[in-house]
């Protein structure tokens, strides 16, 4: 981490605070981290702050992956210089459209007394409060001190007042206050020498966690007033925010970092084999199954586990094409596709995520299927078992030859792989659930041959025999490690790492009562959001070059 | 209808059971139309000695000589209008070819009055070497001169509109959308994304055995859907519009996998078809034949006799530029499909009005899903 950011990290402010509940479970915090705004969250916070249609201008840099998951590498990237590069010049396009003529009157809540002139007032009203939002804390009197008089200098230089101000709120978009959520901390009256995130430190988690995006007014208020400080106060706004339509928001990004959709930006067919797959069935493969997820998980309050299984769905024209089911919706011809609700009949292959084109089309190479990949994906992403990646000498081109005709099906060729020792070991562990997608080509639409030979989709999970795809999502639904894996990466999602070895009874305890909870991802949430130990933190430890500078700062003083 | 609520009744109305058919049929199976174009068979040697008329290049100096210029003067024009600071384009042999009628011994715009021009007498197909061409024994008599079908071989087949237009070059080709006559293919590459698509359904109680069908031909609301590759993309969901003006219903009969109209040449066909390019397909006498390929692909051939002056509108509808680029000598094009018209005289005249026509089309499979009559939308 860069240093000045773990400076800010471990700032600390002691303040009188009402005790906490004192946590069932026995938790050894973790060390307090700052972490990186996703391209997401940024975009989320400028939306809220300035408005739906301000544009960005630019791409964000993926996020580090940790575990499977960016959110739990968010406090361990940095911000390199092309990437502060970028920031900055996203910065900048964000400033000119909040201070250009169309729209300042609608954004700046005061007019300076000479557009051509400094006018530190008004400068001052309208950093003091966007600061707030951008920051998610009150700016402190230095550093929007420091805005104002970098607004007053812009518009001196400029001789503009709005482009002095733009200047100075690009610079508050480019900050590590903006860009890095903190984790400024206070001392923790329920665990003698512990500490805990401070009020503002624990709204920003928590909004960012159920509504992927920074705290609105209502939360930044209850910080402020103290009341995060107290359970009581804490389940209101915890309460609050789960009542939200935005809660959605928050549950979308939680699964497409869990099921890895950032990945479709990158994801390619061979038009010749795959001429149904484009880029609007991509986009559209991601929204079904968030969509699906969305309405299983928070509008019906549903068991997580039936996404495996469940036949409800939403499709578009576009994806029907590709499913072959009959879908039109009554827009005009030329207008984007609408999306509607859809059902699998009983006897169609079709049933739970595992069998969207978001599961079969993104784990598969360009050029065809793969049950390997498939499975892998699987068992690391669904039920949290690492699968070893495949010696450096492995040949693959049994695999890779599809046109063979002494191994017409994707079961031949891995059958044939498997002849060799090195190999047998991991396949063991991923072909027999991957075959059982097999009915689904390397794009996701359904086919019951392969190279003219009937294709055979049984398999088994951890000694549960199955035949297709349906028994394979009944598998993962009934399997232990499906749920308790949720719980593990959802926790690693809410705390922006992976739990410590000191907060696992507490993993342990979450993924207890979501079982007692009969499954219910917004419940989960719920408790993680009420739950102490959510908030507890350890001071960070001086790293060795901060350990070895402290005799040279010493000596300066 | 709130937007859900049409999405639902769509949904429904397909899960129901066959749209269209009054029989209580059970299974249906509906194709977007992927290729319509006239069914030719050309041959080296059809058109004989002499070989297919002129190229339009050609043809346009020879049509220059027959208004009364000399080879001579046709030569100087020629060499003046490639020179000239106009273009040839704006040049005296064009000009004088898009005013090639004589009215009262004054020129007038061939394309609009083409009968006012002088028949130039272009050849159509004969022999021996232009017996075999696609299409159905729509009178019901072997004549001498009828053609007899590639695939079925069924004599007396009556296809004029294929004798007419055998041997202008831009017309010569085969079935295959790769091998489809040019004017068809450049009007379906150029067209195919502005019009609507084409819908046929099939229903019948087992479609995979011999036995009694229903097929219909109806018009979408939705364009043709296309793979990222340009290829019309299968499976895609169609809405029927409820027009009658295209929506066509037969009996039908399969046999050995081959679909026919129960009720052959007792019926009409009427298609809006085309704005840009043949508005409407309008046959009556109709016949058919259509077969669902292992690949779940369609192809297959539709013949009657069709208004003979739809189709010269719709080739002289674009004028010089069609005449340049595609279809050839219109006026030609005029007196061929005149001469050759072999159904429905005119009761002032005499003369034929429709022509015996063959067409042959390809399909996808698709989904057909009714739809509600189009309405105006009104923002409030």
């Amino acid at each position: 981490m860069h240093r000045g950011l773990a400076l800010i990290a471990f700032a600390t402010s002691v303040l009188a605070a009402p005790a906490f509940a004192a946590s069932a479970q026995k938790i050894t915090p973790e060390e307090a981290a700052v972490r990186r705004l996703t391209g997401e969250q940024y975009r989320n916070v400028i939306r809220d702050v300035f408005g739906p249609t301000i544009e960005f201008g630019g791409h964000f840099e993926p996020g580090l992956k940790v575990g499977g998951l960016a959110a739990a590498g968010a406090s361990s990237i940095g911000v390199t210089p092309a990437v502060m590069e970028q920031y900055d010049a996203i910065a900048r396009v964000i400033a000119e459209q909040v201070v250009n003529e169309a729209y300042r009157d609608q954004m700046i809540p005061c007019k300076p007394g000479d557009v051509k002139a400094a006018d530190d007032a008004c400068a001052r009203q309208f950093l003091s409060g966007v600061g707030r939002l951008l920051y998610r804390r009150p700016l402190k009197p230095a550093s929007l001190n420091a805005h104002v008089a970098a607004a007053h200098v812009g518009a001196e230089a400029t001789r503009d007042f709005y482009k002095g101000l733009g200047l100075s709120l690009a610079a508050m978009l480019s900050s590590p206050q903006f860009l890095f959520r903190d984790a400024e901390l206070e001392t923790d009256p329920d665990a003698k020498g512990g500490w805990r995130l401070d009020p503002y430190a624990k709204g920003s988690q928590l909004s960012f966690f159920l509504w992927d995006a920074g705290p609105d007014l209502q939360l930044l208020a209850a910080a402020e007033k103290g009341d995060l400080s107290s359970q009581k106060g804490l389940e209101r706004q915890v309460d609050r925010m789960m009542a939200s339509p935005r809660l959605e928001a928050g549950v979308r990004a939680f699964f497409t970092d869990n099921l890895g959709f950032d990945e479709f930006a990158d994801l390619t067919k061979d038009a010749v084999l795959f001429p149904k797959f484009s880029a609007q069935a991509a986009r559209d493969a991601r929204e079904q199954t968030l969509k699906t997820i969305v309405q299983l998980l928070v509008k019906e309050k549903g068991d997580y586990r039936d996404i495996f299984t469940t036949r409800k769905t939403f499709l578009t024209p576009e994806l029907g094409a590709i499913y072959r089911v009959p879908l039109v919706d009554g827009r005009p011809t030329g207008t984007p596709d609408g999306w509607a609700p859809y059902e699998f009949a009983g006897n169609d292959k079709r049933a739970g995520i595992l069998t969207h084109m978001s599961f079969t089309a993104l784990h598969s190479p360009a050029g065809r299927g793969s049950p390997t990949i498939r499975g892998k994906a699987l068992r690391e992403v669904i039920l949290c078992q690492k699968v070893p990646p495949p010696p450096g000498n492995v040949p693959f081109n049994i695999i890779q030859d599809t046109g063979n005709p002494l191994f017409k099906t994707a079961r031949d060729r891995l059958t044939a792989h498997r002849a060799n020792p090195v190999c047998a070991g991991c396949h063991k562990i991923t072909d027999p659930m991957g075959l059982a997608l097999e009915n689904f080509d390397g794009a996701g639409e359904y086919r019951t041959t392969e190279n003219g030979k009937q294709i055979d989709t049984s398999g088994e999970l951890d000694g549960i025999a199955f035949k297709d795809a349906e028994g394979l999502g009944r598998a993962v639904h009934d399997n232990p490690a499906t749920a308790s894996c949720l719980v593990s990466r959802l926790a690693s999602y809410a705390l922006g790492r992976l739990p410590g070895a000191g907060e696992q009874a507490w993993v342990t305890a979450l993924q207890a009562s979501f079982a007692e909870n009969g499954y219910r991802v917004p419940d989960l949430m719920r408790e993680i959001a009420v739950s102490d130990a959510y908030y507890r933190r350890a001071l960070p430890r001086p790293s060795p070059a901060v350990a070895g500078n402290a005799p040279l700062q010493q000596e300066a003083k | 209808m709130p937007r859900a609520a049409v999405l639902t009744f769509a949904a429904a109305a397909l899960l129901s059971g066959p749209l269209f058919s009054k029989q209580a049929l059970a299974e249906s199976r509906s194709f977007v139309v992927t290729w319509f174009g006239q069914a030719m068979n050309s041959k080296d040697g059809d058109c004989g000695p002499q070989g297919p008329n002129p190229r339009w290049p050609e043809q346009r100096l020879k049509n220059a000589r027959d208004l009364g210029y000399s080879a001579e003067e046709v030569e100087r024009m020629l060499k003046e209008d490639l020179a000239g600071e106009e273009g040839y384009e704006a040049g005296k042999i064009v000009q004088a070819n898009v005013f090639r009628g004589r009215l009262n011994g004054e020129p007038v715009n061939g394309y609009l009055y083409p009968n006012t021009v002088i028949d130039p007498k272009l050849r159509a197909l004969t022999g021996e070497k232009a017996k075999f061409q696609y299409g159905f024994n729509l009178d019901g008599k072997i004549g001498d001169k009828d053609f007899e079908d590639p695939e079925t071989h069924e004599k007396g087949v009556d296809s004029e509109f294929t004798r007419a237009m055998g041997c202008m070059p831009t017309f010569r080709g085969g079935l295959t959308p790769t091998a489809a006559p040019l004017e068809y293919a450049w009007a379906w590459a150029w067209k195919k994304e502005g019009r609507s698509a084409w819908i046929i359904t099939v229903t019948a109680e087992d479609l995979t055995k011999d036995g009694d069908a229903t097929i219909t031909f109806d018009r979408a609301v939705e364009r043709l859907r296309f793979n990222a590759d340009g290829t019309p993309r299968s499976d895609s969901s169609y809405r029927i519009d409820p027009s009658p003006k295209s929506h066509n219903e037969y009996k039908a009969r399969i046999k050995d996998g081959l679909i026919t109209l129960a009720e052959p040449g007792a019926a009409d066909f009427s298609m809006v078809y085309n704005p840009e390019f043949i508005p409407v397909i309008r046959m009556t006498k109709v016949q058919m034949r259509m077969k669902v390929l292992p690949d779940r692909t369609i192809e297959g051939f539709l013949g009657g006799y069709q208004r003979w002056d739809d189709l010269y509108i719709a080739y002289a509808s674009g004028g010089k530029a069609n005449e340049d680029g595609n279809a050839g000598d219109l006026a030609g094009i005029y007196w061929l499909l005149r001469k050759y018209a072999d159904h429905d005289p005119s009761p002032a005249t005499g003369q034929m009005m429709a022509i015996s026509a063959t067409w042959n089309f390809y399909g996808i499979p698709a989904f057909a899903v009714s739809a509600e009559p189009p309405r105006a939308s009104v923002h409030h």
